[in-house]
């Protein structure tokens, strides 16, 4: 019997919820897989790039808020910092917007849902959407001229589509906490929720990878040696995932 | 006292048939089909050797 499989018999008989939970965790993302450091061949192009290009933006508009909402508004509206400082929480913004459009284009011509990655489209998709109302929320809490004409503009396009009575964009307290915690914290579980499923799935290859790029990829294990993968040729609708791979050889090890 | 005057300058705006666009809109669209563009055609600098004489990723 391999390690594993006596860690998954003493888990099903586990009454404990945190061994459960661990050993949830530990097969969702095996260990090799949270920060590899060897990727695939098909890797090695910039379209890889924009989406931790995302995170990266993403980190500046997290702390340049938190900077902001610790201000306040007679902060950056009058002071040279706090100006500086709102800047850098727009412009963050602007570039996240960026990056992630230049990520989803490259996903979606990639058909980054092959191979079991429905649920990282969606989780992405959907993060999109919600860092959409995000920054209209963030548009909406400028507290100046500017934020009551786009409230004023957008209470009549979402009365228009239905949804006016669901919250009130003219109301600048809901439309406020909106953008600084009910939404940041959505987007913050879909973001890393997307983040582990890649993790689990593996940065999804190209349509023209052969099967070569696939074979023999290699993941280091903190112990005893690195391993070396054979990997199963891909089909293109079932497209084999790192986790699958990696799991045989974690319990050979074992 | 008077409050400080904000001048806005006239946003720039393209018109053909129904569509209308700002200047500004346009260009950073256009930058963005560049950068994709780009990330598909540029080639991606080589990985960096490890001590173990392993590339980062396979060629």
């Amino acid at each position: 019997m391999s390690g594993i499989e006596a860690d998954r018999i003493e888990v099903r008989s586990s009454r404990n919820w945190t061994v459960r939970l661990r050993e949830r965790i530990v097969r969702t993302v095996p260990r090799g897989q949270w920060l590899p450091d060897r990727q695939p061949a098909y890797v090695r192009s910039w379209i890889y790039v924009f989406g931790v290009a995302c995170l990266a933006a993403l980190i500046v508009v997290i702390a340049s808020g938190i900077a902001l909402a610790v201000e306040g508004a007679g902060w950056w509206h009058v002071s040279a910092l706090g100006h500086f400082v709102n800047s850098v929480h727009l412009w963050s913004v602007e570039l996240f917007f960026g990056f992630m459009v230049v990520h989803l284009w490259g996903k979606f011509f990639m058909a980054a849902w092959r191979g079991k990655r429905a649920l990282t489209w969606i989780t992405g998709a959907i993060a999109f959407v919600g860092s959409i109302g995000t920054a209209f929320t963030g548009y909406l809490s400028q507290s100046n001229f500017d934020s009551q004409w786009i409230a004023g503009q957008a209470k009549d396009g979402l009365n228009a589509v239905g949804i006016g009575s669901r919250f009130n964009v003219l109301n600048s307290g809901q439309m406020l906490l909106f953008h600084v915690s009910l939404l940041p914290l959505i987007i913050g579980v879909l973001v890393v929720l997307h983040i582990v499923l890649v993790r689990r799935h593996g940065v999804v290859p190209p349509f023209d990878a052969e099967p070569a790029d696939y074979l023999r990829t290699e993941v280091r294990l903190p112990s005893p040696e690195p391993a070396v993968l054979a990997i199963t040729p891909p089909d293109q609708h079932e497209i084999p995932t790192p986790r699958e791979a990696v799991a045989p050889v974690i319990g050979s090890a074992s | 006292m008077m409050a400080p005057t904000v001048f806005v300058a006239q946003a720039h705006y393209l018109h053909a048939g129904v569509v209308q666009i700002s200047l500004a809109n346009l260009l950073i669209i256009v930058l963005m089909i560049t950068a994709f563009v780009l990330a598909l055609v540029l080639p991606f600098p080589r990985g960096h050797e490890d001590p173990e004489g392993a590339p980062d990723v396979r060629n």
